[in-house]
């Protein structure tokens, strides 16, 4: 040890080292950093180059935790309204899709010669389409406001309760007599129960009040977020169900709250480093023989799974009036072995379900299906202009119509403030001819406002703007307008890279980060100082009349006194002053 | 499995409660974490945290030495400097003198006093919230003086690492450091911007990326038998903190921060014994040191280096709390078993301590500066005054400017198109250079010493105009004794209120101005009365006069 008892642990190094090096790689190919992961404890582990060993107490933990915080992400993501509209073929997809996969992936495993057993245990893990593709990869592809991406992503939503059911029932362990199972899978839903009641009625009288006087400093938000994911994932574990059910339910029960978005991404360093553990783990237990051993069947399998399911989910899309170009792109961007697979392998390794071959060959299925996936996912248009001859016979009237994201022709605010106040008045008040916007957002991350912004009549999105969530949440990129004061001169020159086609107001306090938002597309940057200067210097001028200069004086005291004159008169009365 | 639970479970529902009556009561949230590590000392073992808990210390140095901003340093660093280390080597003397006469070892009594020595606010935080830029002196210059104790801190651990712990020879590990930070500065300025291009803003690998810096340096710091804190510096300076960097990958990193410092701080109070006498006894001398001592001591330096006596004792004031640093300093030589039981609960209590009362102090420095004035405190330690003013001879009808720095230049603009003569009132010695250099008349002091108004030739003036920030200068300026119209700067609507009341004749409130200019240039804008090209000319314009 090098001085006293400070020095980080050999193993876990490597491993995040190694993890980065490959994710790297993974980027520069446009890879999601989920294969790069798994690959990660491949090459570092027994199989490859044997490093880095099985056993390593930092690393259990934190991959475990990874887990916790991965599933109580999921939980905190869960706003029903947002897939309110679709939610009816949106859930009849997806309850159509896990029932019909789930018997396809049983058949499909028995003919290449599992048990029955693993069969049942290679269907469930096979059900569901991976997040990390669909999400990252419309998302760079701005495809995620589409039609096709929010049914993906409500799918994927209602993926995730099938996971939590299916991790429930893999809590229950190994038992023998059905009574006994019976009795298990009773227990661990009644506790589920007792859990999400409890979770429901704290968001309901105990949680707003929390975190709106957690919200006043930023590092209490994310503390307090900590301990109720951690008060949950250790109820969990003493009442012997699995830690990421204890952790869903914790996020779900923040999730309805004003506050989530910003705690989410809070939460998403953390998680997205502990699960990068846990994915480079999974293979550090796994020898060659175990990763390999059913290779021919990975291989086959993916083939057969892929093509199978892409006639399950498209005639399910079908069925449910969407257009033929939805359909297939809604399709195709789900048909891989998703991350949950091996989430939900490695529990049935842990609880005695199967082997460690088995989790081998979901991993080899992932390691397969994740990278092709990605690049059909990237160029599904090219692909789906290529088969559009085939399928425009199918085409229909009546279809599904693209529901209206929720801001649009709308003006972003970010921050509120006496300046931002009175231009939000501006805006609104404006006619509706000409470049006016219909509606207006404001993000603000000071807990003071939230009660006055959430009853004002325009948007409000509690959270700090350097979040790409946030940003996303307010639709900036269509946005109209957008004003920001934010502080830090990074935040705004994101805004304005963001939303290059929009007229951008923002604030700027020295000649320096002015000009510097102003070569990055800000249309107005305001110089606080350099306008307190002139006003002065316009008053100082007036000086010898008398009149002239007591009458501008009480404009301007009015003005500091009584906030904005525009809101209450009619826009030709507010801007009677020198325009 | 079941125990790290318990122990993260308890950890952090005690500092969640803990940190909701911090939050309520706006108070810093560290002696709060070590306060749930005592509660959680009882229950949980804390050994077995310490694997996470060093993660703490690594993320806290690393984002320091990625907040290490050397540009604005050297602005006002060389009055800084030399603040800091004649403070420091002042009171690290004293007290290791004080810790001889205990009779502790001279190991032992060289912790007591770079404890008492090294006195800053956490390291990074400070940096990271200075993004108001309407500030005062004092708090740059405190902001400055803090950066020189921290990167004291860091020499201290490299001292402490090569002399006390040193396995091989000190040379060599002198050497080594050298050349990670030549490393560091190398792959910041030739490699790094290559690395993350590529990335695209990809946060997430952007994330590991750091982190593996952050490791890789630690592993040649510990390869190199240097303590960690050295590493995780160099990797911090690796690390541009410039756009988009600084989202993508410092905010990213800063957000783990938060969740590894609280498991080191309150693994810090879970470490405390009880106190013994002598663990009291220690506590106390670093108490006063920190909390008199060194305030006083800084006030005095400044004042001889020419700094009115507010900005002095307000300065002092931000440098009354135990550093962070020591508490890394305190940790590692607990886990090299070098460091007495007592003096490291003494070291552990006085920064809990002086941590909650530095936050008082802070919030009533000014009600403490107007004691100190009245109790003649300033005096004794010796305030410049009229040595550095220039007021022509029967000066009238002048307009009075504080705060020159705020939009001055401008009302200078006015003022000599007017052919009305300016006065400036200033207290930073450093662009004190620039009004000279500009400005006929000015006076060098502080608004809220009767002296400087008599100086100023207040009755004879025909308007006075404060841009200071700060309400408590605002609000003197507002309540002059004297028959001229006054123009103060305020940042709420209340006090403006407040000041109309007072007496003050105008109110510039920044914000309520620019709600104006650009409201109305909005409005024209959206009812097509000016193009949008007339629309941008006219904000470029605006700042094109400056």
């Amino acid at each position: 040890m090098a001085l006293g008892g400070i020095a980080l642990a050999t193993d876990f190094a490597l491993l995040i080292v190694a993890a980065t090096a490959l994710s790297y790689v993974a980027r520069l190919t446009r890879q999601p950093t989920i294969v790069a992961y798994v690959l990660t404890g491949v090459v570092v582990g027994p199989i490859g180059l044997g490093i880095v060993g099985e056993g390593d107490q930092l690393i259990e933990i934190v991959a475990e935790l990874g887990l916790g915080f991965l599933l109580f992400l999921l939980g905190i993501e869960m706003r029903f309204e947002d897939i309110r509209e679709i939610a009816k073929p949106v859930g009849a997809i997806a309850v159509g899709q896990a029932v019909l996969q789930a018997v396809t992936s049983t058949a499909v495993a028995l003919v290449l010669g599992f048990t029955l057993f693993q069969s049942l245990v290679i269907a469930l893990a096979t059900t569901f389409g991976a997040t990390p593709i669909i999400v990252k990869v419309l998302g760079d592809k701005d495809d995620l406001k589409t039609l096709y991406g929010k049914v993906d992503v409500g799918i994927l939503i209602f993926q995730d309760i099938y996971l939590v059911m299916a991790l429930a029932i893999l809590a229950v362990g190994t038992v023998d007599d059905v009574t006994e199972i019976a009795t298990s899978i009773g227990r661990v839903f009644f506790l589920m129960a007792v859990i999400g009641v409890f979770a429901f009625l704290a968001s309901k009288y105990f949680l707003p009040a929390i975190l709106r006087a957690s919200a006043a400093n930023k590092s209490t938000l994310f503390t307090v977020g900590i301990a109720w994911a951690f008060l949950f994932i250790f109820a969990a574990e003493t009442l012997a169900l699995s830690i990421e059910i204890g952790a869903f339910l914790a996020g779900l029960a923040l999730a309805q709250l004003p506050y989530s978005t910003e705690l989410k991404e809070r939460m998403r360093p953390a998680t997205n480093f502990f699960i990068a553990v846990f994915f480079a783990s999974l293979a550090l237990q796994m020898g060659v023989e175990q990763l390999l051993v059913y290779w021919q069947e990975a291989i086959a399998a993916s083939v057969l799974l892929l093509s199978i399911n892409f006639f399950i989910v498209f005639g399910l899309f079908y069925s449910q009036r969407f257009d033929i170009e939805t359909s297939f792109l809604g399709t195709i961007s789900m048909l891989q072995v998703s991350e949950f697979s091996l989430v939900l392998g490695a529990l049935a390794v842990e609880e005695g379900f199967v082997g460690e071959d088995i989790l081998g060959f979901l991993s080899l299925m992932a390691l397969i299906t994740m990278p092709i996936s990605t690049y059909y996912v990237l160029y599904n248009r090219q692909i789906y202009r290529y088969v559009r001859p085939y399928l425009e016979r199918f085409e229909r009237e009546d279809t599904v119509e693209a529901q209206p994201i929720e801001y649009e022709n709308h003006a972003v605010i970010v921050g509120y403030s006496r300046f931002t106040s009175e231009l939000v008045d501006v805006l609104l008040n404006a006619d509706a001819s000409g470049p006016g916007v219909d509606d207006v957002v404001v993000i603000e991350d000071r807990a003071e406002y939230v009660e006055a912004l959430s009853r004002a009549d325009f948007g409000f999105i509690f959270g700090n703007a350097r979040h790409g969530d946030i940003r996303q949440d307010a639709n900036l990129s269509g946005a109209e307008v957008v004003v920001s004061v934010a502080k830090r001169t990074d935040v705004s020159l994101r805004l304005v890279e963001d939303a290059p086609n929009a007229l951008t107001i923002v604030t700027a306090t020295t000649e320096a980060e002015a000009t510097r938002l102003h070569e990055a597309g800000a249309d107005y940057v305001v110089l606080e100082r350099g306008l307190v200067g002139e006003e002065l210097a316009t008053l100082l001028e007036s000086l010898d009349d008398l009149e002239a200069f007591e009458r501008r004086l009480d404009e301007l005291n009015d003005r500091a006194r009584n906030g904005s004159p525009r809101t209450h008169e009619t826009v030709s009365s507010g801007g009677e002053t020198d325009v | 499995m079941y125990e790290i639970l318990f122990a993260l479970t308890l950890i952090f529902v005690l500092a969640a409660g803990l940190l909701l009556v911090a939050a309520q009561q706006d108070l810093p949230v560290i002696p709060f974490y070590l306060l749930a590590g005592v509660l959680a000392g009882f229950a949980i073992d804390e050994t077995q945290l310490l694997d996470l808990a060093q993660w703490g210390i690594a993320f806290l140095v690393f984002l320091f030495g990625v907040h290490v901003d050397l540009e604005a340093f050297r602005s006002t660093g060389r009055v800084s400097a030399t603040v800091g280390a004649v403070q420091a080597s002042l009171v690290g003397t004293l007290l290791f003198g004080l810790g001889l006469l205990f009779d502790l070892d001279v190991l032992n009594a060289v912790y007591l006093g770079i404890a008492a020595a090294l006195s800053s606010s956490l390291v990074a935080k400070s940096y990271l919230d200075a993004d108001d830029a309407v500030r005062p002196t004092y708090e740059r210059l405190a902001e400055s003086i803090h950066f020189t104790e921290d990167i004291l801190g860091v020499l201290v651990v490299l001292g402490l690492s090569t002399f006390v712990y040193a396995q091989t020879a000190t040379a060599q590990q002198y050497a080594v450091a050298g050349v990670m930070v030549a490393l560091a500065l190398t792959i910041r300025y030739v490699v790094f911007h290559r690395l993350t291009a590529r990335l695209q803003g990809d946060a997430e690998v952007m994330m590991l990326l750091g982190i593996s810096i952050l490791i890789g340096f630690i592993a040649m710091a510990e390869a190199a038998g240097l303590s960690i804190v050295v590493g995780a510096f160099a990797a911090g300076i690796t690390i541009a903190d410039d756009y988009p960097h600084s989202l993508e990958l410092v905010d990213t990193v800063d957000d783990l921060e938060d969740f590894f410092t609280p498991i080191f701080f309150v693994t810090v109070g879970a470490l405390l014994a009880i106190p013994t006498l002598e663990t009291v006894g220690y506590t106390l001398a670093l108490v006063v040191a920190v909390l008199v001592v060194n305030p006083l001591l800084v006030a005095f330096i400044l004042l001889r280096s020419g700094f009115d006596g507010r900005t002095s004792i307000l300065a002092g004031l931000t440098l009354d709390q135990v550093s962070a640093f020591s508490l890394f300093i305190a940790i590692e030589a607990l886990g090299a078993g070098t460091i007495a039981r007592p003096v490291f609960d003494a070291i552990v209590l006085a920064a809990a301590i002086t941590m909650i009362v530095a936050t008082y102090t802070g919030r009533h420095a000014g009600s403490i500066n107007r004691l100190l004035r009245e109790r003649g405190v300033v005096s004794i330690l010796g305030e410049p005054l009229g040595e550095r003013t220039h007021v022509t001879e029967g000066l009238t009808g002048h307009v009075i400017v504080i705060d020159f720095q705020h939009g001055g230049q401008q009302v200078l603009e006015a003022c000599s198109h007017l052919d009305r003569p300016l006065l400036v009132i200033e207290d930073n010695p450093v662009l004190f250079e620039e009004v000279r250099d500009q400005c006929d008349n000015y006076v060098y002091g502080d608004v809220l010493n009767d002296r400087v108004w008599d100086l100023a030739q207040l009755d004879d003036a025909a308007a006075v105009v404060s841009l200071a920030p700060e309400y408590d200068r605002a609000r003197r300026i507002g309540t002059l004794d004297a028959d001229v119209p006054r123009f103060v700067r305020v940042d709420t609507t209340n006090a403006a209120e407040e000041l109309l009341e007072l007496g003050a004749t105008g109110i510039v409130y920044p914000d309520a101005i620019a709600a104006e200019r650009v409201g109305d240039d909005l409005e024209a804008l959206l009812t097509e009365e000016i193009s949008h090209e007339e629309f941008v000319d006219r904000s470029q314009s605006y700042y094109d006069r400056l």
